[in-house]
């Protein structure tokens, strides 16, 4: 699938343009807002129907319906359309800014299949991305790369699980808050301090020996009330006091104060944990040291976090950390298991004021309920806090006696004594029946609610299990994949950066939600791509790991790739490494590459990942009514013109410069010539011209030399006139060349004329034809054999210049 | 069958022969969760939820 032509209507910042690629490699340049994004707007819309610049973070309120159109034009009439070249057929799709698809063909077209392949969106790698996937946090750069890997499916899937999961686990303990609470109820009742078998049975063949049945040998409900005679015997268990008043006794008892010295304890452990602030801190300082462990090895002798130098053996200073960590967890789970003790005890508590409160709901009895209802509810505030132990850490609690000190004791003796007194006296069988009743329901409900709690149990762990086979699955499979991706990242990676980093290789991990990514860095183990190596070699890396992705994921189906402004921080050496590995590795991908450097425009033709000047397309003067204006082959001299005639003096001189400087950097590398760098680490203008002139010059001696030992005395002439007019030209252009020196950004503009740079650029346009061809306009070279030069010449050889003196 | 239908299948079988490691031996707890993981069904709570509920009121029974 390759990219024939382009057509775009009303998008971004092009009311209309239109583009030939015919299936060629480009490279589109062009200073800052000239419009290259918008051509990547517009193939992005094209072939996802989204625009990235409108997705994801911080795009809150930006949308491509309403940002994507230009700015005098309306949805309706935004539109691209291109037309691709698949298999040999050419197929045009059109796409409207609100996404609708326009193709001409059946549905059963494979263009629908590769349409549907775009939409992961690896065709294209902007600056953006290549930081994304750098500097990314282990998590965010999983998405990223799963997003590209179109395998999002299987992270939405992990989610999903992670969300039942952790819905089964809240089930689960729901349903033990609820088992307990019938626990207590039960014990309540049966005055006991826990609950067996054996002692419920105790109870009820005590009562049960009151209504003279026989004693049953089986904690079985069905049994509980079994063979006892219920026709001579009247009974109503609302109304009996003796269910109401073992939690009046429970309340009003002791029991409740051991919250007190629970309290203490865990305010001991706090104190000995170094406070609630450390222990919080805990669980990421166990994972800080985990993930330190994981970084540093046995010679390492730097900390990964802070760079800063380790004298000690850091690894062996991790582990031991990790081992006091572990002894604190030791800790750390004790204490939570006390918090959870006293939220126990404290939904106990609760438990057993909902028990009298039940008192409320019996006519007979005026009494005033509420000072109890009211204490009730401060209580179930108060026991929240101890649902978790993060959570009572998190937030300021009360000692328990200000809220056990605040139990409305005289009124519940009140109540206990007015019940008492109100209810009606029964006698000894009807107690005992009335007890029987409510044990066996009490009873039920407990069964009824551990059944509950089992199952949940069950549920959780079936659900756990499903999620950490899946994650098992999901790692095994990812490794795979990513190693060799991870292969493929280093070859290129080894491309490019050929000499200096040559056993570099790499790791991506799949670990749960995350992708660890390692590099190696000259055989001192692995980092974060971030960690240690330069911004360019970030940069590298980002390019290296798309390319890898975009090979693994296209194999062959989309052979078109964008590369948006990826080279920011990559110099020039690297870059000609970059253009080798993309002929050598992509040579049936057809790459769309933009840029505001007009050199490394050059060096794409230069090292033919272009083939001519035609597949530059520049880009330049954007206005809004027009668009960007496109030259295909326009010399930045013309650019400096159009400044000189709207009278732009700053801009016309710093692209003259900056013209002159690519000019010259060109022209001195094909003559050979060596350039000091400033401490800039940038050549300068100056330098790189002088030695250039002085390098043809010493050239064309040597070549007038040669044609002297061969008696062409016309070619010696015509060596000499050219010497003369290149002196001439030189000298010019000495007198001009302060308009342009690097420094006059630092003189006052004044003193700068119009006139005197519209010389000084007319000077330089007059010496610059002498280093190139005048029929290819190719730079002139000298080719060398042996490290002897032979020849200055130009690329079709119509410009050739013996430099061998005929031997004597 | 695309790569991201190959790694899908392979995650399936691994999913599946994990759990049998962890002794899930029910046919038709698996095959509801292959069947779930080969379609879209495995991204809606309701059909997992209904595989453990069903699976768990299954042991109960």
């Amino acid at each position: 699938m390759k990219l024939q032509s382009l057509h775009i209507q009303n998008i971004r910042g092009a009311p209309k343009l239109d583009l030939t690629f015919n299936g060629k490699n480009k490279v589109i340049f062009g200073d800052n807002g000239s419009g290259k994004s918008t051509i990547v707007e517009a193939l992005d819309l094209l072939l996802t129907g989204e625009i990235r610049r409108f997705k994801g973070k911080g795009t809150g309120n930006l949308s491509k319906n309403r940002h994507g159109v230009h700015l005098t034009s309306t949805i309706e009439d935004a539109v691209v359309s291109a037309t691709f070249d698949v298999d040999g057929e050419n197929i045009e799709i059109i796409r409207k800014l609100n996404g609708e698809l326009e193709i001409n063909v059946p549905e059963d077209h494979q263009i629908y299949e590769l349409l549907k392949h775009a939409e992961n969106g690896s065709h294209m790698l902007s600056r953006k991305e290549v930081l994304s996937f750098i500097h990314a946090i282990p998590s965010t750069r999983s998405k990223d790369i799963q997003n590209l890997l179109n395998l999002k499916i299987i992270e939405d899937n992990r989610e999903e699980l992670v969300r039942i999961k952790n819905h089964y686990k809240n089930e689960k303990e729901n349903r033990e808050g609820d088992k307990n609470r019938e626990i207590n109820r039960l014990t309540g009742l049966l005055e006991l301090d826990k609950y067996s078998d054996d002692l419920l049975l105790d109870k009820v063949n005590f009562y049960r020996d009151i209504l003279e049945a026989e004693e049953i040998d089986k904690a079985d409900s069905d049994l509980i009330q079994i063979d006892i005679d219920f026709s001579t015997i009247s009974a109503n268990i609302k109304l009996d006091f003796q269910i109401y008043a073992p939690f009046f006794d429970k309340l009003l008892s002791e029991e409740s104060y051991e919250i007190i010295s629970n309290f203490n304890t865990i305010l001991e452990s706090i104190e000995q944990l170094k406070g609630k602030d450390s222990i919080l801190k805990h669980t990421n300082k166990m994972d800080l040291v985990e993930t330190g462990l994981s970084l540093v090895t046995e010679d390492s002798t730097e900390c990964p976090l802070c760079g800063k130098s380790w004298e000690d053996n850091l690894l062996e200073y991790l582990k031991k950390r990790k081992a006091e960590l572990q002894e604190i967890n030791k800790d750390v789970k004790a204490l939570d298991q006390v918090v959870k003790q006293v939220y126990q005890k404290l939904d106990n508590m609760i438990s057993d004021v909902n028990e009298i409160l039940k008192l409320s709901k019996i006519k007979q009895l005026e009494f005033e309920f509420d000072p109890i209802s009211n204490y009730n509810e401060q209580l179930e505030a108060y026991r929240d806090k101890f649902q978790n132990l993060e959570n009572f850490l998190s937030t300021e609690v009360d000692d328990p006696d200000q809220i056990l000190n605040q139990l409305p004791v005289d009124k519940l003796e009140k109540l206990k004594e007015y019940a008492a007194e109100q209810l009606p006296e029964l006698d000894e069988p009807q107690k005992a029946l009335n007890m029987l009743s409510e044990i066996k329901s009490r009873f039920v409900n407990y069964q009824d609610r551990q059944k509950d709690h089992r199952i949940a149990q069950k549920k959780h762990k079936l659900m756990k299990d499903l999620y950490a086979a899946f994650v098992t699955a999901k790692d095994k499979e990812f490794d795979a994949l990513f190693s060799s991706i991870a292969g493929r990242f280093s070859d290129f990676y080894n491309q490019l950066h050929q000499g200096h980093e040559d056993n570099f290789d790499a790791e991506l991990k799949s670990t749960d939600a995350s992708i660890e990514f390692e590099v190696s860095y000259l055989d001192q183990g692995k980092f974060p791509p971030n960690a240690i190596h330069s911004e360019g070699h970030q940069d590298s890396m980002g390019v290296s790991l798309f390319l890898a992705l975009n090979e693994y994921l296209n194999q062959g189906k989309i052979d078109f790739v964008i590369l948006d402004d990826v080279v920011h921080s990559v110099d020039r050496n690297h870059r000609k490494n970059l253009c080798k590995l993309l002929k050598q590795e992509f040579p049936d991908t057809q790459f769309i590459i933009t840029t505001h450097d007009q050199l490394w425009a050059q060096q794409l033709q230069k090292h033919g990942v272009i083939t001519s000047k035609h597949d530059q397309i520049q880009l330049y003067d954007w206005e809004l009514g027009s668009g960007p204006k496109i030259s295909f082959n326009r010399h930045f001299w013309d650019d400096v013109d159009d400044y000189l005639n709207q009278n732009k003096i700053n801009e016309a001189a710093a692209k003259l410069r900056r013209g002159l400087e690519q000019f010259f950097f060109e022209v001195g590398e094909q003559l050979a010539i060596k350039v000091r760098l400033n401490s800039d680490a940038r050549w300068s203008l100056g330098e790189l011209y002088f030695n250039s002139y002085s390098k043809l010059r010493s050239t064309l001696m040597k070549a007038k030399k040669s044609a002297n030992s061969w008696d062409r005395s016309e070619l010696e002439q015509e060596i000499e006139d050219l010497l003369d007019e290149l002196k001439e030209k030189y000298t010019n252009t000495q007198a001009e060349y302060w308009t342009v020196n690097l420094n006059v950004h630092y003189n006052p503009w004044a003193d700068f004329t119009l006139k005197e740079l519209r010389e000084t650029k007319e000077a330089f346009e007059e010496i610059c034809p002498y280093f190139e061809c005048k029929d290819c306009n190719s730079s002139l070279y000298i080719s060398t054999v042996e490290f002897e030069e032979q020849n200055l010449r130009c690329k079709c050889g119509k410009t050739n210049y013996n430099l061998i003196k005929k031997p004597n | 069958m695309t790569y991201i239908e190959d790694i899908y299948e392979s995650i399936i079988k691994k999913t599946l022969n994990e759990l049998e490691k962890k002794g899930y031996e029910s046919n038709e707890l698996l095959e509801s969760i292959a069947e779930g993981l080969l379609t879209d069904k495995f991204n809606n709570e309701d059909y997992i939820k209904n595989i453990i509920e069903n699976f768990v009121q299954g042991t109960e029974a």
